[in-house]
């Protein structure tokens, strides 16, 4: 309305400044002011014109009805809906919006598909909006509905989420299918692979390098045998291929280094070597290219590329020899007494049950609890070459209590090598300050043994002490997510019981509440599945 | 027997702690006798104490107690019950005499309500002449802060309000305290409302400052006359300075407006201001097409005297505060609360209608900016990021920009474009969606 927007321009400017005249008033309006019309009063008329029009115009307003394409309504739904009890835990993983609810989200989308369901309508924005920005299920189309479908096609950033890989394969433009090699790379990589093969020899070079840059940070051995062959073919190209090929070992150099068992690595590894020596651009590339070392990174590698490349890259200690340095540390700091009341007293039986290279930290043990006679003994065992005469001289020398850097404790080896009713008698012998050393320095799970050991220490620590949240952190660590549901769900019961759940405590806040919602949401997922 | 649903249960809880437990002892389990009959549900929930807590629930108008030490209302057994009420009603025994501990607390409910009522019809004798001295000197104080507040408002506009923003919040805070000293506390909280406008938006404050800026001088304006305007404007103009009548004031006046109907609740909305929480709860009267207001002002600590959840139905009189657009109510009676919606709802039929109505409304209340309209048909409708709501006539009325991206799509994903009775707050030219009916049941958006 022209009219009023005078209006307001003049109020802005100000009645000092601009006047106003009933001409400003729509023709309908006009005579009314000019009856009302008294004495100048620039602001008085302004304020009762400006209220006059604002009347009529709000009393006036009309619906309007602008000529734009209609869509038609959703279509009517063929399969059954999801129960209201299946309903609400969706919408409560969604509104908690934390990562592990979306592991938990995918468990419920699976559930739902596998039961021909599909979701209520008014959880379709929030699931739109996961999908679109997390990852592509393969079965979200089916959880989806005709509604679903519907909306989806409304708006771009949905479009892709509701549309089947094939179909955006197949169809859509570069960009999408891009996205969807992005979300299959961290989903489905066999499937990306697929795909990338298929469209290798149509894709323009910019796609390609999108692809293979997404492959940088896959190690699996699809995405490897494609990216040997690839660079092959391209090496066998001529110059230009060559061109190419420096570009993408750029791209691919932490890849590479990582794959000690590929061709390729020999096949360029002048190349390599320069970009890993300058440790920036090479051949022509002006980009500063940073290396991220592997993280399986380990002696053989290193030796490998100390040999090929003349390179020695200083590395943290591989996880193995990690557990080697902790358990070193952590027997040389367990009492004998421990093992003698598993094992007995007789410590001339005792060390050949432990491989030689546990023999140092034990006797550091033994010397820090003055077993002089058990430390006799050890002296005159005859070792093996690990315990060269240079350490037992230094044993004797140092009274046999500094040992730390010693890289022979290995009380995993131990524990290996004894039968589990053993480990569970000398675990249940030490106290909770061993226990202590034991839960600081743990390594990350690793195997059957690990299990086994640490669900012996994890239900001999609840007997001792409620305040060892270290380890029941430890225990809790995302090693044990994979694990049995019924183990963790017990877990988690000895835990609440254990802690009760001190909400000041932010261990429980981070991994046992956390935990304990993982674990009673699966259940009610299936639970809820199961009855319907 | 009325149940509730889950969306309408979770309205109700004190906080998101009380709403999960809540949920959490909807559990049979926790729960070693259950009971109902026409008025009263009741059930004993298992603690931590030895004893169970003895739970009950008036069901019409809605009620709760609870042995349990909480201090929140209600607390998580009431919630409780209510929810495994509503989910497994054959749970419970139907059970026509009630223990002790039910009956008493329902009598003495009842005799509050009855209570009350001898109250409205015989109020205790105050002090007239000191009232009417205190009225005395409040007017002259009112007069004279409107005096002052209209040369503020002829001074900014003489200056240009184009300035407005760069006077700052300071400005209208310093205006709005000198009203709370001239007792004129309606027109300092409108002269705050100035601080919520959006400056940062372009050019669009610019209609919506001169907007507010002549509601006010309406208010100072019509004051002028006051002695020339009719009884309920001249209520209205008061109400606007800030003589509110109490509801107690309004339910014992026998010549306010009186509606009996079955009232559907169309939005529940808490706000805070100055540590009061305010509950704005919109009905629609199904017989009579009325829309109501019942406003609630509930202290840190304190219940809430209304109970209700949106979608519920509540067969109630309602008496409105004297004014020229009925709009604001309070509940006399309440008889009955239900979960479902009747047949028949007297609805309007387009955009056209609720124009008239508002045109209606304006012409005798300007001051009503925002209005609740329930529409026989209704859908949702976007082009270019452009949204709207589209009647039987294709005729259009944009959604308000308050209604967020978020919402419009999930408005979107629950009507599926297809149109629906819908009611919506319709302020200035646009509207806001509250809520639809969805399967014989009233859904909030």
């Amino acid at each position: 309305m022209n009219e009023w927007n005078e209006l307001v321009k003049l109020g802005m400017l100000g009645t000092e400044k601009g006047r106003f005249t009933p001409e400003l008033l729509p023709s309908a309006l006009q005579s009314y002011f000019h009856k009302r019309r008294e004495q100048s009063d620039p602001e008085g008329d302004f304020l009762k014109a400006a209220a006059l029009l604002l009347a009529f115009r709000r009393a006036g307003t009309q619906a309007a009805t602008p000529p734009f394409p209609r869509v038609d309504p959703a279509k009517e739904e063929e399969q059954p809906y999801v129960s209201f009890e299946q309903h609400s835990i969706l919408k409560k993983l969604i509104a908690e919006e934390s990562s592990r609810d979306k592991e938990l989200i995918v468990l419920w989308l699976e559930h739902c598909a596998a039961r021909g369901r599909i979701v209520l309508p008014d959880v379709l924005p929030d699931l739109l909006d996961i999908q679109s920005a997390f990852t592509h299920f393969p079965y979200f189309n089916q959880i989806l509905g005709k509604r679903g479908q519907w909306l989806s096609s409304q708006q771009d950033k949905w479009k892709l989420s509701a549309t089947s890989m094939e179909q955006i394969w197949q169809e859509g433009n570069t960009a999408e299918r891009n996205e969807l090699i992005r979300r299959l790379l961290d989903s489905d990589t066999q499937q990306a692979i697929q795909y990338i093969i298929a469209g290798w020899p149509y894709a323009h070079v910019k796609e390609r390098i999108t692809w293979l840059k997404g492959l940088n940070r896959i190690r699996t051995d699809h995405a490897l045998e494609f990216v040997e062959s690839t660079y092959q073919k391209l090496h066998q190209s001529g110059t230009k291929g060559k061109e190419s090929i420096e570009q993408l070992l750029a791209l691919h150099a932490a890849y590479l280094i990582s794959q000690p068992s590929s061709k390729l690595f020999f096949d360029f590894q002048t190349p390599l070597q320069n970009l890993i020596k300058r440790g920036k651009g090479f051949l022509g590339l002006r980009e500063k290219i940073t290396i991220e070392l592997p993280t399986e990174f380990d002696d053989f590698f290193n030796e490998k590329l100390n040999l090929s490349l003349g390179v020695s890259i200083e590395k943290k200690l591989s996880p193995s020899a990690q557990i080697e340095a902790w358990f070193s540390w952590i027997i040389a700091h367990i009492h004998p007494s421990c093992w003698e009341a598993v094992l007995g007293n007789e410590w001339r039986q005792i060390f050949p049950l432990f491989p030689p290279q546990y023999h140092l930290p034990l006797a550091h043990a033994l010397g820090k609890a003055a077993r002089k006679d058990a430390l006799k003994v050890f002296i005159t065992l005859s070792h093996t070459n690990d315990i060269a005469d240079d350490v037992l001289t230094e044993l004797r020398n140092k009274d046999l209590l500094h040992h730390h850097d010693s890289s022979f404790a290995q009380l995993k080896t131990a524990l290996e090598i004894l039968p589990t009713v053993d480990i569970e008698k000398f675990i249940s012998s030490l106290n909770s300050k061993q226990i202590g050393y034991f839960y600081q320095s743990f390594p990350e799970i690793e195997g059957e043994w690990s299990l086994k050991t640490s669900l012996l220490l994890y239900n001999e620590l609840f007997d001792l002490d409620k305040d060892q949240f270290a380890f029941q952190k430890y225990i809790l660590k995302q090693g044990w997510r994979n694990l049995n549901l019924g183990i963790l769900s017990e877990m988690a019961k000895k835990i609440k019981s254990a802690t009760g759940y001190s909400p000041e405590t932010t261990l429980v806040n981070n991994y046992i509440k956390p935990l304990y919602h993982l674990l009673s949401t699966k259940q009610s997922i299936q639970q809820a599945f199961h009855n319907n | 027997m009325s149940t509730f649903n889950d969306e309408q249960i979770a309205q109700l809880a004190p906080d998101a702690n009380s709403l999960k437990a809540g949920r959490d002892l909807a559990n049979e389990k926790k729960w070693p006798g259950l009971y109902f009959n026409h008025r009263v549900i009741w059930g004993f929930a298992q603690g931590s104490g030895s004893q169970p807590y003895q739970t009950q629930i008036d069901q019409s108008p809605l009620g709760y107690n609870c042995s349990c030490p909480s201090r929140k209302f209600p607390c998580k057994h009431a919630l409780g019950l209510l929810f495994l009420f509503g989910r497994r009603p054959d749970l419970f025994k139907q059970s026509p005499s009630e223990p002790d501990w039910v009956e008493q607390w329902m009598n003495n409910r009842e005799e509050k309500v009855e209570k009350a009522k001898a109250n409205r019809l015989h109020p205790a004798i105050k002090d007239v002449k000191s009232k009417a001295k205190r009225e005395a000197v409040r007017l002259d104080l009112v007069k004279a802060g409107a005096a002052e507040l209209e040369l503020v408002l002829r001074d900014l506009l003489r200056a240009g309000l184009l300035n407005l923003p760069s006077r700052g919040n300071g400005f209208f805070e310093q205006a709005a305290a000198r009203m709370v000293d001239q007792q004129a506390n309606g027109l300092a909280q409108m002269l705050r409302q100035f601080s919520k406008i959006n400056y940062s938006d372009g050019n669009s404050w610019h209609s919506e400052v001169l907007e507010h800026m002549l509601m006010i001088w309406q208010v100072l304006e019509a004051f002028k006359r006051n002695d020339d305007l009719p009884e309920l404007l001249r209520e209205d103009v008061r109400s606007l300075l800030g003589w509110l009548p109490n509801q107690e004031q309004v339910l014992a006046n026998d010549n306010a407006l009186h509606v009996t109907d079955q009232w559907i609740v169309l939005s529940k909305q808490t706000t805070v201001e100055n540590k009061i929480s305010v509950i704005r709860i919109h009905l629609w009267g199904c017989q009579t097409g009325k829309p109501a207001l019942l406003l609630d002002f509930v202290a840190p600590g304190a219940a809430p005297k209304y109970h209700f959840s949106t979608g519920m139905l509540i067969d109630a009189t309602l008496v409105f505060f004297p004014s020229q657009r009925p709009f604001r109510a309070v509940i006399k009676t309440e008889t009955k609360t239900q979960a479902t919606l009747p047949q028949e709802i007297q609805l309007l039929k387009d955009w056209q209608e609720a124009q008239l109505n508002l045109s209606a409304i304006l012409s005798q209340y300007p001051w009503a900016e925002s209005n609740v309209f329930f529409l026989q048909s209704l859908k949702p409708v976007h082009y270019e990021g452009q949204w709207f709501l589209e009647d039987i006539n294709h005729s259009l009325i944009p959604l308000h920009a308050d209604f967020s991206e978020k919402q419009r799509w999930l408005f979107m994903a629950i009507t599926g474009g297809h149109p629906f009775p819908t009611a919506v707050l319709r302020k200035r030219d646009a509207a806001i969606p509250l809520g639809i009916v969805l399967n014989d049941g009233y859904k909030a958006i």
